[in-house]
């Protein structure tokens, strides 16, 4: 009944107040910081992009260079399987089960990729992350010869792909995310060894850090030094943002040159249930965007607390969601190595 | 076991039932133990579930609900019945309407009562008020079994019933001191506990407050309201010392009362017309009213720490302070009182908590006013389908304003007339378009209504306005607020769909626009049915004052059919509405459902834009379904 209608003011309410803010703060950040480009990474980069498109399209924000970047953390650890600094993250999320199931599922290879680089045995040795996470670092750096010679061309066509981004040539770069600990810019940093900022809605460490010899900058707009699980609930809970701000397509697994024209051609991952039925989401989007846009142009602003309190109601009580929503929020939890998760019963509402 | 079989054989019938309903799984011991705690032996459980079921909205397995079988059968309420006994052996038969259990409200926290050597410890007051003397016999059977010694203070209505006390209550081996006192019939309770045991009572690290309660809102005498909070305040010996651990772990708690009873409507916990009354409370406590729902513990039954109460307790009151019976049904500075006591609590910087019956559970989610507007949409139309003559109120039930604030479109006239140099700020045309409107109503008395036509008759005379301007004002004015209007998609829904399925359709307003103004609004909204439309400015009759609900009742009468009317204000639509012998179901008016969603106050002044522009439009989207589960 009504559904488009209440996908569309559901996302004014949920999605709206947040998103708004967060734009208010880049706006101020790329005028205070001289930021040339913004780069929207995958996959709540395609909302943002979208906001971002109105914004300008009303003289609301100033045009910047600025792209969509293909980008998971997934595909980043893969290509950084023999590389040091990247397995110091790609390990570090908990995992418990064989070599073969961590290549597949955290690293996102094949069965058959995977057979070809190790032996039964070796597949078949059970580990736990992140505890043992030293031990599998040098299990696969002393594999490295044969990994790198896995991961070279795909790394180096990501390379080029970032580079026709214009992520690479741009001066200060600003990537945006929702958060939280910076993964994917950090590694992106390495990879391309530029400097880069990043506003996210909630970092889990704020300010400048150096990734070898470049520098990242990153900003929370509502929160900065807050881990998982220590109370801070638009971070305990940021699953409902998560499942909902997302693109059309699953999540971003590889990338090939087309041998006919040259384009490069993306492959994701299965569809979750909000990507399956994306008219509905988008109808959560249009909400969310309209809002932005009547915020921008009537200055309205939320408090942190305030958007904090907005939060807290969705997020703890399941009736404040329409039950058409219930299963968008279901969420492809690919790095842990879990099905889909969603948090309205994860959390118990 | 042997207990049990014991019990098997001696108890026939019960045995027989809890048999065939433990085979047919209504009765499920392993959910009613996860539910309401355990029991001595399977029949016992059961026994537990025939004995409360007949007040308490509680359920013996996933299989059955027990508050639908009672609200669809109130024949069966009425008798004292248990439901189940009732449908296993009589309802299913005759087809009455029965569900399964019904997941009508969730607490989003469990407060879990701790075993430790403090509980035992502190000093208890049971402050009574026997007005019937059959209520003596009630409370001592409660106090024989109260877990912990006590002192009792009762306050009664006669000689005969304050021997009756003395006797009963003195030979309790619980009770350490007894204070009986035969007081006036004033003040209700509340009167006798304030003006006897007030300063008393703060010598005590908690109080308890019952009274002899018989009558229900529709006036009939029943006891099952009493029999309900009787059960969770003082009688159930596992609820007790819950209770009185909880307050003993937690000092921060000050008050505890059940659930409001669930057969009250579901409005019960709204202010109605009882704030004009509070005015004492806000001046001398400092409590805040602005909400329209208020946590409190209705019935004025209660477990309060006396120091959460301090304010009250230690003021000298005489019975002259309250006001003389016969008291009205609603509307007297005792309703008002015992709405503020919640409020008190929280005030002196104490929290409230609540024992929900049907999940088994303590909470201090205060949302529990709300528990009965939980309704999905087919529900809805499904309730409303078995009625003849379906009325909706129509501002905030079938159609909203996009910023919820009802007087924007009049600033925004003001911002325009402003600009114009017609006056010299929105805030000056608002208050001169508002004080025509008043002066119109004086004019008449506050009789009959006052239209939008002559509100502008009265703004062109008085600025002298031409014929033209007053009425290109007006028409702005209109158009301002139709432009704003938007449907409450679902009810727009229902409306629609109950035309379809034969329903006669009304719609009853109070407002100033004219009946076309009107139909202009709903044909906006998408209400495309024949309907009869009794809009007040024309009719010269007004929901809130009663007539419009005289004549309504009157045509209802004359056609013989069956009606329920459907609206947001629980004065107009619902209590005053009721007053006329009319059906009706309240729905939650947009702010209403803001406050029930957690949200706090943000929409205080109407002449404040940017105020409107940032909650506005958060509070309309919130509203639009007036219920939760869509």
């Amino acid at each position: 009944m009504n559904k488009q209608n209440s996908f569309y003011e559901f996302g004014q309410n949920f999605l709206g107040p947040i998103c708004s803010e967060y734009f208010f703060n880049i706006r101020t950040y790329c005028s205070q910081n001289n930021i040339d480009y913004l780069g929207f990474l995958a996959r709540e980069g395609y909302l943002f992009q979208r906001i971002y498109k109105r914004l300008v399209a009303k003289s609301l924000m100033e045009r910047l260079d600025s792209n969509y970047i293909y980008a998971s953390r997934s595909f980043l650890f893969r290509l950084g399987m023999a590389n040091d600094f990247s397995l110091e993250y790609s390990l570090s999320h908990s995992f418990s089960g064989s070599l073969k199931s961590l290549l597949i599922r955290r690293f996102g290879l094949t069965e058959r990729e995977v057979e070809g680089l190790f032996n039964d045995e070796a597949l078949k040795r059970e580990w736990e992350l992140p505890d043992q996470k030293e031990r599998v670092k040098s299990f696969l750096l002393d594999a490295s010869d044969a990994l790198t010679k896995k991961t070279h061309e795909p790394l180096q066509l990501y390379k080029e792909y970032l580079q026709s981004t214009g992520l690479t040539d741009a001066k200060k770069p600003l990537l945006l995310d929702v958060g939280y600990s910076g993964t994917i810019q950090k590694l992106l940093t390495s990879m391309m060894e530029i400097d880069t900022h990043g506003m996210y809605f909630i970092a889990t460490k704020s300010g400048e850090q150096i990734i070898q010899s470049n520098t990242v900058t990153m900003n929370g707009v509502f929160k900065s030094g807050v881990k998982m699980g220590e109370g801070y609930l638009m971070l305990d809970r940021s699953l409902f943002l998560e499942g909902l701000l997302t693109a059309p397509q699953g999540q971003f697994i590889d990338i090939h040159k087309s041998k006919t024209d040259g384009s490069f051609k993306f492959t994701f991952a299965r569809k979750a249930y909000a990507q399956n039925n994306f008219q509905d989401l988008n109808a959560i989007f249009d909400g969310a965007i309209d809002f932005v846009e009547f915020a921008f142009k009537n200055n309205i602003r939320y408090s942190t607390s305030e958007t904090e309190m907005l939060f807290a109601q969705y997020a703890t009580k399941r009736n404040m969601l329409p039950s058409a929503t219930w299963a968008m929020f279901d969420v492809d939890d690919a790095i842990s190595g879990n099905p889909n998760v969603n948090p309205v019963t994860f959390f118990g509402l | 076991m042997a207990q049990y079989r014991f019990e098997l054989q001696t108890k026939r019938r019960t045995s027989k039932a809890f048999k065939q309903a433990t085979r047919e799984g209504l009765f499920n011991l392993e959910w009613y133990e996860a539910h309401y705690g355990n029991f001595s032996h399977p029949l016992r459980a059961f026994e537990d579930y025939l004995h409360k079921s007949k007040f308490a909205n509680v359920n013996p397995s996933a299989l059955f609900d027990t508050e639908t079988y009672l609200r669809a059968n109130t024949d069966i309420y009425h008798a004292g019945i248990s439901p189940l006994i009732h449908f296993m052996n009589h309802g299913r038969y005759e087809g009455r309407m029965s569900s399964a259990a019904v997941s009508r409200w969730n607490p989003v926290d469990e407060l879990v009562p701790e075993e430790s050597l403090s509980w035992r410890q502190q000093k208890v007051a049971i402050c009574l008020h026997i007005f019937y003397s059959d209520f003596v016999d009630k409370f001592a059977e409660c106090l024989k079994k109260f877990p912990i010694n006590i002192d009792v203070f009762v306050a009664v209505s006669t000689a005969e019933i304050a021997d009756k006390a003395n006797r009963q209550f003195s030979q309790l081996g619980t009770v350490n001191k007894l204070k009986v006192v035969v007081t006036p019939n004033r003040g209700r309770n509340f009167g006798p506990m304030l003006v006897e045991f007030g300063k008393e009572l703060l010598e005590y690290d908690l109080m308890c407050h019952l009274h002899s309660k018989k009558s229900l809102y529709s006036g009939r005498e029943q006891t099952q309201w009493f029999d309900y909070l009787n059960q969770y305040l003082l009688k159930d010996k596992h609820t007790v010392k819950s209770i009185l651990r909880l307050f003993a772990k937690n000092p921060d708690f000050g008050m505890y009362y059940p659930t409001s009873f669930w057969m009250m409507p579901s409005w019960v916990n709204h202010w109605t017309c009882n704030k004009a009354f509070a005015n004492d409370f806000v001046e001398g406590w400092g409590i805040d009213i602005s909400q329209d729902f208020v946590n409190y513990p209705v019935g004025g039954m209660f477990w309060a720490r006396p120091d959460a109460l301090l304010p009250l307790l230690s003021q000298s009151f005489t019975y002259e302070d309250f006001p003389e019976e016969p008291l009205p049904n609603d509307g007297s500075w005792l309703h008002a009182l015992e709405r503020s006591v919640g409020l008190l609590s929280e005030k002196q910087g104490y929290k409230q908590f609540f024992y929900y019956p049907p999940a088994g559970r303590f909470t201090s989610d205060k949302s529990q006013i709300f528990a009965q507007y939980h309704k999905h949409p087919e529900a809805l139309f499904n309730e409303l389908n078995t009625v003849e003559i379906v009325s909706f109120d129509i501002f905030d039930t079938v159609l909203r304003r996009a910023f919820t604030e009802p007087d924007y479109a009049k600033l925004k006239l003001g911002k325009l007339l402003t600009e114009k140099g017609v006056f010299e700020s929105p805030e000056t045309f608002l208050a001169a378009r508002n004080d025509a409107e008043l002066s119109l109503r004086k004019l008449k008395s506050f009789k009959g209504d006052v239209s939008i036509t002559e509100v502008y008759d009265a703004l062109a005379n008085e600025l002298n306005w031409t014929a033209t301007d007053k009425c290109m004002y007006l028409e702005l004015e209109f158009e301002l607020d139709l432009e704003m209007i938007k449907p409450k998609d679902e009810m727009v829904n229902i409306v629609n769909r109950l035309s379809d399925a034969g329903r006669d359709v009304w719609f009853i307003t109070d407002i100033y626009y004219t009946h076309e103004q009107v139909e202009r609004m709903l044909r906006k909204i998408g209400i495309n049915i024949p309907f009869k439309l009794l809009v007040s400015s024309d009719l010269g009759m007004r929901k809130d004052a009663g007539t419009m609900w005289r004549y309504v009742k009157d045509a209802i009468d004359v056609l013989g059919k069956s009606h329920i009317h459907v609206g947001d204000s629980v004065r107009s639509d619902a209590q005053i509405c009721g007053d006329f012998g009319l059906s009706n179901m309240h729905i939650l008016h947009p702010k209403d459902k803001w406050q029930a969603a957690g949200y706090p106050v943000v929409l205080t002044n109407p002449l404040d834009e940017s105020q409107i522009l940032k909650w506005g439009s958060l509070i309309s989207n919130c509203g639009r379904y007036p219920f939760f589960g869509e």
